[in-house]
């Protein structure tokens, strides 16, 4: 008992110092677990173009050769996807965490302007355009309309974060907010044409088909919006949490749940046409290849679903248990093979014969 | 484990506060008074473990021990142990506190972080730890904003004369700390030196048992200076919903040891004018 006491004398001041050295150690631990973002990417010709962490790289797909990559400044993490746009200007658009836009040049990927929304709260949400502005919704709530050089042409203000891209449709654009909120504005001035309030926040891009806008929400399904009149047409999967924008493929709707089940729907009414409970959840979207009539799904668990578009019924399945919990991008259909990005630092991208698993060249980063 | 037993529970009930109150900041606010509440049973324990020890090493047999064993540390113990039960001290007693808000510091911390996650990715990790009946796609997104304060981000007050944002939470935090130890040390002392007195039965023996005392003031005195600036650099460099949670926790203590009786309440003057006469 003395030792106990002389020892509580020695280890309080002691076991305090460590105490707090061991606390301040942990909180920046918990801080620097979660990532910002996922790896994102944006196919054109025979290029990928990944962003992922502090790098960019145009990789060739033939080869699995980069033409180029480029860190970012001062470590900054990029965290929109990529996107590689013709008009208004031949360029490479990437966000990062800081709030601040990049204009590369694809040759090379050397900066062509910089655009900060002067917040340090990051880009998340990609640049769409109609071939004359672009539109940059950013996470404070702000979308901005910029010129081919980067200028402010006009803004608009949400009542909350902006996290996802805005289709563009004849002279209007949709904005789909964290707020709840589907916003129409006139692409040349960012007038409100309508609103429409949801039942949940609207995290992912819609998808704009004709006069249609299929609107993905986070724990309320999936919504039919009138592109015209901001009407709802119909609404699916009414409890389900969609983590990325529907994909259309032969007449039908996909789209994945949190919950782990793929749903194809009919694009007029929202009825299921036919779903299939995969191995875990499925947080990024499916991708549909026109020319195998197949339909392509990534999990959580590390699988690579291959899928008959028709009908639903699995055609094959490849997984890797080292790829669990990276798989957060969307495959990607190729004639040689499907893309896939797997979310290590730094990332990988492989090219995969999807029938047989036979990996026909990878990327490392390196 | 971690998980389910700490993070969990903790971060649903902060966001179950929310959707009650429609206010993070509140919400970490009563989040944080319901913690203390939980934790009066044993600050009450910490208080008085604390004034028995500082009682024991003001007791003149501790003293006699010391110096009639000092060649014989076994004996010593021995006796040393006597008298621990003899007066009922569990030296270890104010520690045990202390160490339980450790995972609550580090639970809210990580709860703060996902509740507040500003990208698709991180808030895809907050969706996994919520309870269904919490019915979470009505409050997403939470709200960071809290007065001038992202409670997401490092809190800096900005001006426009100052080129700099101050810390203002920070500030706050560092000086209710200080006051905090300050007052808890003033409301432990003279009642443990009464103990003294009335044991040792006059002021001639109080010498004896005086090396230790000051040892324990100079582990306060420290603790003083440490501690105000440690959660101070906490604030001033992690989100400010934490920040949050250390100011209404200390301002939260003070009021427990003034109802406690430990810190004299303020009276009014009329009252004590009334009372004189």
């Amino acid at each position: 008992m003395h030792r106990a006491s002389s020892l509580h004398r020695t280890l309080v001041p002691r076991g305090l110092l460590v105490t707090l050295a061991l606390l301040s150690w942990v909180l920046a631990g918990c801080a620097a677990r979660l990532s910002p973002s996922w790896p994102g990417v944006d196919v054109e010709d025979a290029t990928l173009y990944l962003s992922a962490g502090t790098r960019i790289v145009a990789l060739d797909i033939d080869q699995g050769q980069p033409r180029w990559q480029r860190e970012s400044e001062n470590g900054r993490l990029f965290t929109t996807p990529p996107r590689r746009l013709r008009q208004p200007l031949d360029a490479v658009l990437v966000g990062d965490q800081m709030g601040r836009l990049y204009a590369l040049n694809p040759q090379d990927g050397q900066v062509l302007w910089t655009f900060d929304a002067m917040s340090e709260q990051p880009f998340v949400a990609e640049v769409t355009t109609d071939g004359r502005a672009l539109f940059v919704p950013h996470s404070s709530g702000t979308l901005y309309a910029l010129d081919s050089q980067g200028k402010v042409l006009w803004t608009f203000t949400a009542s909350g974060p902006l996290w996802a891209g805005a289709p563009v449709l004849g002279d209007r654009l949709l904005l789909p907010g964290m707020d709840h909120n589907l916003y129409a504005l006139s692409t040349n001035q960012g007038r409100l044409l309508w609103q429409v309030g949801l039942d949940a926040a609207l995290g992912a891009a819609p998808l704009l088909h004709e006069t249609t806008v299929f609107v993905p929400t986070y724990g309320a399904g999936l919504y039919a919006v009138d592109a015209d009149t901001g009407r709802v047409l119909w609404r699916a999967l009414e409890d389900q949490w969609l983590w990325h924008t529907p994909v259309l493929g032969d007449g039908r709707l996909y789209v994945g749940t949190l919950q782990g089940t793929l749903y194809a729907l009919d694009p007029a009414t929202g009825q299921v046409q036919w779903q299939r409970l995969l191995d875990a959840p499925i947080a990024v979207a499916p991708a549909w290849d026109d020319r195998t009539q197949r339909l392509y799904a990534v999990t959580e668990a590390g699988s690579l679903w291959v899928l008959d578009g028709a009908g639903g019924e699995p055609l094959n399945r490849f997984n890797r248990e080292d790829w669990e919990k990276k798989l957060y991008t969307s495959p990607v259909p190729t004639p040689q093979g499907v893309l896939l990005v797997v979310n290590e630092n730094p990332p990988q991208v492989v090219l995969l014969e999807p029938m047989t698993g036979q990996v026909q060249w990878q990327f490392s980063g390196e | 484990m971690w998980t389910k037993l700490i993070l969990q529970p903790m971060l649903n009930l902060l966001l179950w506060l929310y959707a009650y109150v429609g206010n993070f900041g509140l919400a970490i606010i009563l989040f944080t008074v319901l913690i203390r509440l939980l934790l009066h049973p044993l600050m009450q324990q910490q208080t008085k473990s604390q004034e028995a020890m500082m009682r024991l090493q003001q007791d003149p047999r501790w003293r006699e021990i010391q110096e009639k064993y000092k060649n014989d540390r076994e004996r010593l113990a021995q006796e040393q142990m006597k008298l621990y039960r003899e007066l009922g001290v569990n030296p270890f007693g104010s520690c045990l506190p202390l160490l339980l808000q450790l995972p609550i510091i580090f639970g809210l911390y990580q709860a703060i972080i996902l509740a507040l996650g500003n990208t698709p990715a991180q808030l895809l990790e907050l969706v996994r730890h919520l309870y269904p009946a919490l019915e979470a796609q009505r409050l997403l997104p939470i709200d960071s904003r809290f007065l001038w304060m992202d409670l997401a981000q490092p809190e800096r007050l900005t001006l426009p004369f100052l080129p700099v944002g101050i810390p203002v939470l920070a500030i706050l935090v560092g000086l209710t700390t200080y006051l905090q130890s300050k007052l808890m040390a003033q409301a432990t002392k003279p009642k443990a030196s009464q103990g003294a007195k009335t044991a040792s039965g006059g002021r001639g023996k109080k010498k004896a048992g005086r090396q230790q005392p000051d040892q324990m003031e100079a582990m306060t005195r420290m603790m003083n200076i440490y501690m105000p600036l440690f959660l101070g650099y906490i604030t001033m460099t992690f989100p400010a919903g934490l920040g949050l949670y250390f100011l209404v926790s200390n301002v939260v203590t003070v009021f427990q040891y003034m109802l406690l009786g430990k810190i004299p309440l303020p009276r009014p003057r009329w009252l004590s004018r009334r009372s004189g006469s």
